[in-house]
């Protein structure tokens, strides 16, 4: 009996950022604001950022390792699509990851806005499904903290 | 203050099918063979199905349920995107349910097409967002095994014929 | 004889508070006394009185005297006004899913 080749794992992460929901909202839906946390980061080099945020519209970044990384300066593509989006509430978006041409996870990710006194909290949950060569879940974790850390940065200037 | 409204869930359906990995793949990967087994059936009645098998493309399927059903003449969307094609091995698509012009899911699906001693193992797994007003995974659940029912049942009847 | 009507507004106050809730769910095993009560719960007898009282004019539960032992017990139509108000809830749109979801559990004919 041949292997599986696909593993599946679902993470939830929860944050409190110090501001209105319609605020964190605006840092996903307006590009100039998503490029700003989600693309410029000290440890990698971006590289091309489109997004088209509507449902069924599609994002795609990509990024440049930084050649002391495991994977030595090669090209990390994520690829999106917009599934459901409720302003101020929630966005659903599938997406995959890709380096060179080896794709090595696609996911299904929800972020929730649920607001508090004088403060959101941002529910984001991953269901993954990775192949062969990827990060796995944990590593995947990890960059998702650090990139709602970049969030909390972007949302406090 | 205002709890989460998305329900998260996944569920995985084994089933084994006495034909080959490329048969089965095929059964998904051709709209004239995927359209019998996907579409039609147990009061549905298809208005448009269109794929368009490749990375980065889509599929769509729109229906509604007969007189009589529940929800009869609501129309129903299941709008998809597939993310991941191996030949005959994977394949890993998202898609979204909206009836009446609401969407109340969205949800990853894998199908991983193994050889087996008598045929083909089908390892599908389901991992879905429930939102508000949804049919949510048992009963999402029960739809899939229908499906994979019919799906059997197109392999057994082609395999007559050929 | 319950002393009020089953009010839902009165059984939702008497269950919000998780005191009350001990008690209620205490009583679901057997009538008890109002002094055995009180012993697991940590509080005085007047407090345990209180919280009664509230439960009494909710509807949920019932006390009788006899001689000099005050017995507690569930009201059952308290317990059933209850259940009704949440099955009432269920929205129309998840009783239609509940019959979709029988349909597609019935083998296809044809």
């Amino acid at each position: 009996m041949p292997e599986r080749t696909v593993t599946h794992d679902t993470f939830t992460i929860e944050r409190s950022y110090p501001t209105t929901p319609e605020r964190i909202f605006s840092a996903f839906s307006d590009p100039v604001k998503k490029r700003r946390w989600f693309m410029e980061g000290p440890k990698s080099e971006a590289q091309e950022f489109e997004i088209d945020f509507r449902v069924g519209g599609r994002e795609r970044s990509s990024f440049r390792a930084p050649l002391d990384s495991p994977i030595k300066g090669a090209v990390i593509t994520n690829d999106t699509v917009y599934q459901d989006i409720v302003p101020n509430k929630r966005i659903v978006l599938a997406y995959t990851m890709t380096i060179a041409d080896h794709r090595f996870s696609a996911s299904l990710a929800t972020f929730e806005l649920v607001p508090g006194t004088g403060n959101t909290k941002l529910i984001f949950t991953e269901q993954a499904a990775f192949f062969e060569h990827s990060d796995g879940p944990k590593i995947r974790e990890e960059g998702w903290r650090e990139l709602l850390e970049r969030l909390a940065q972007e949302l406090a200037n | 203050m205002e709890q989460k409204s998305v329900n998260h869930s996944t569920f995985v359906i084994e089933r084994n099918y006495p034909t080959t990995p490329e048969r089965v793949f095929a059964a998904f990967a051709d709209p004239e063979l995927k359209r019998y087994w996907f579409t039609e059936g147990f009061n549905k009645e298809p208005d448009e199905f269109q794929m368009d098998f490749r990375v980065g493309g889509t599929e769509t399927f729109r229906y509604h349920y007969r007189e009589g059903a529940p929800f009869s003449g609501i129309p129903f969307v299941n709008d998809g995107t597939y993310h991941e094609i191996a030949l005959n091995k994977r394949i890993v698509n998202s898609s979204t349910m909206v009836i009446g012009g609401n969407c109340i899911s969205a949800s990853l699906t894998t199908f991983e097409f193994l050889p087996a001693d008598d045929g083909t193992k089908l390892i599908f797994t389901f991992q879905g967002a429930f939102f508000e007003n949804s049919d949510g995974p048992q009963i999402r659940e029960m739809g899939w095994n229908k499906l994979l029912d019919r799906l059997a049942e197109s392999l057994t009847q082609s395999a007559v014929a050929a | 004889m319950p002393r009020h009507k089953a009010d839902i507004h009165r059984i939702f106050h008497a269950l919000g508070d998780p005191t009350r809730r001990a008690i209620v769910e205490r009583l679901s095993e057997r009538p008890v006394s109002v002094s055995e009560l009180a012993k697991p719960l940590v509080i005085t007898l007047a407090a345990v009185v209180q919280h009664l009282q509230v439960l009494e004019d909710s509807g949920l539960v019932r006390t009788t005297k006899v001689g000099r032992v005050r017995t507690c017990r569930i009201e059952p139509a308290g317990m059933s006004a209850a259940e009704q108000w949440f099955a009432d809830r269920r929205s129309r749109w998840e009783r239609k899913f509940d019959r979709l979801g029988e349909l597609l559990a019935e083998p296809e004919e044809g």
